[in-house]
């Protein structure tokens, strides 16, 4: 059974959509909630298979831990991250898969190119540092489409509840020798974007040192 | 005669004893917090008032002047002040994230 975890925080506008692209391509689709404000969780409710809801706002890491788990409970062997906002493309889910068959980590992987300039040079620096700190090549270590085998769920468990959850879920990968590769996915970019940005850089620069020394 | 920061600190004492009592009156602490936050407050005022009093341990640990003292004392309260909000912060989170956890599990929704 094929899962597919959203974590969503206000995010109204694009969800329902999202919920019903990505039910094309897997059996169940968890929606968390995570302390919204607005009507995400009546869309939630609406369109998706399971949704859980979080009273209070968490954390991107903390709503992915709840939908995780939730998955490995309905015996999800495949399970599919992607964000809530429609930056994602759910068709792109396919081929995340289809990769998953000859790894344990898929993770997608954007067009720097088309990335807003002040998010560019964030997601390089941090891939490089990436690179240097754990020995690993990863061109995109903030991406959150990604796919992975529940069984590796254990093994790569973050404990982050905002900041880097991406980046300590490539960490503990690499720290546990996990096989993971990359394949290349559309991103749609909004008006508003909310990825990484320059001081998130930071804060993940130095909790990548933390988790490289102090884990 | 009594020195410009002895007076600093006998004022904070004094001010912090009545902000302590406050928050105790208002119920955000406890008798217990409150005798022992006033201890603290009562020691900083009678150790500013009479500065000689604290020269034994200023003398047995070979520390110049009764100022640095003061300065090294408070750095180590501090420390310890951190650690323990620290310790603190970690059990409460540790625990709302149960708290959460339970709740979203309990008010699942299952699509019929």
């Amino acid at each position: 059974m094929i899962a597919a975890v959203i974590p969503a925080y206000n995010e109204e506008k694009y969800l329902k959509d999202v919920i019903l692209k990505t039910r094309k391509f897997v059996d169940k689709v968890i929606v968390v909630d995570d302390g919204s404000k607005d009507r995400t969780v009546e869309i939630a409710k609406k369109y998706a298979d399971i949704t859980l809801h979080h009273v209070v706002n968490m954390g991107k890491g903390f709503a992915l831990r709840t939908g995780f788990e939730e998955a490995i409970r309905e015996r999800a062997s495949k399970i599919v991250m992607l964000d809530a906002d429609g930056q994602h493309d759910p068709s792109d889910i396919p081929k995340l898969l289809r990769a998953l068959s000859d790894t344990e980590l898929v993770v997608g992987s954007r067009d720097f190119e088309k990335m807003p300039l002040r998010a560019r040079f964030a997601n390089i620096f941090l891939s490089f540092l990436f690179r240097c700190l754990f020995g690993t090549r990863i061109n995109d270590t903030q991406s959150g489409f990604r796919a992975l085998k529940s069984e590796i769920y254990k093994k790569i468990k973050w404990k982050s509840n905002r900041y880097g959850v991406e980046t300590e879920m490539l960490a503990n990968a690499a720290k546990k020798k996990i096989n993971y590769s990359e394949v290349p996915i559309k991103t749609i970019y909004h008006e508003i974007y909310k990825g990484t940005n320059f001081t998130d850089g930071i804060k993940i620069a130095l909790l990548m040192a933390k988790w490289r020394f102090f884990s | 005669m009594i020195s410009g920061i002895q007076i600093v600190l006998m004022g904070f004492s004094v001010v912090m004893v009545f902000i302590t009592y406050n928050y105790y009156r208002r119920k955000n602490l406890e008798k217990r917090d409150l005798l022992i936050w006033v201890a603290v407050w009562v020691v900083l005022f009678l150790a500013a008032l009479f500065p000689q009093s604290i020269s034994f341990f200023v003398q047995n640990l070979h520390i110049e002047r009764g100022m640095d003292f003061f300065t090294i004392f408070g750095f180590v309260f501090l420390l310890i002040v951190v650690f323990v909000l620290y310790v603190t912060v970690f059990k409460m989170q540790s625990k709302i994230e149960a708290i959460i956890s339970a709740i979203s599990q309990k008010e699942k929704h299952r699509k019929k």
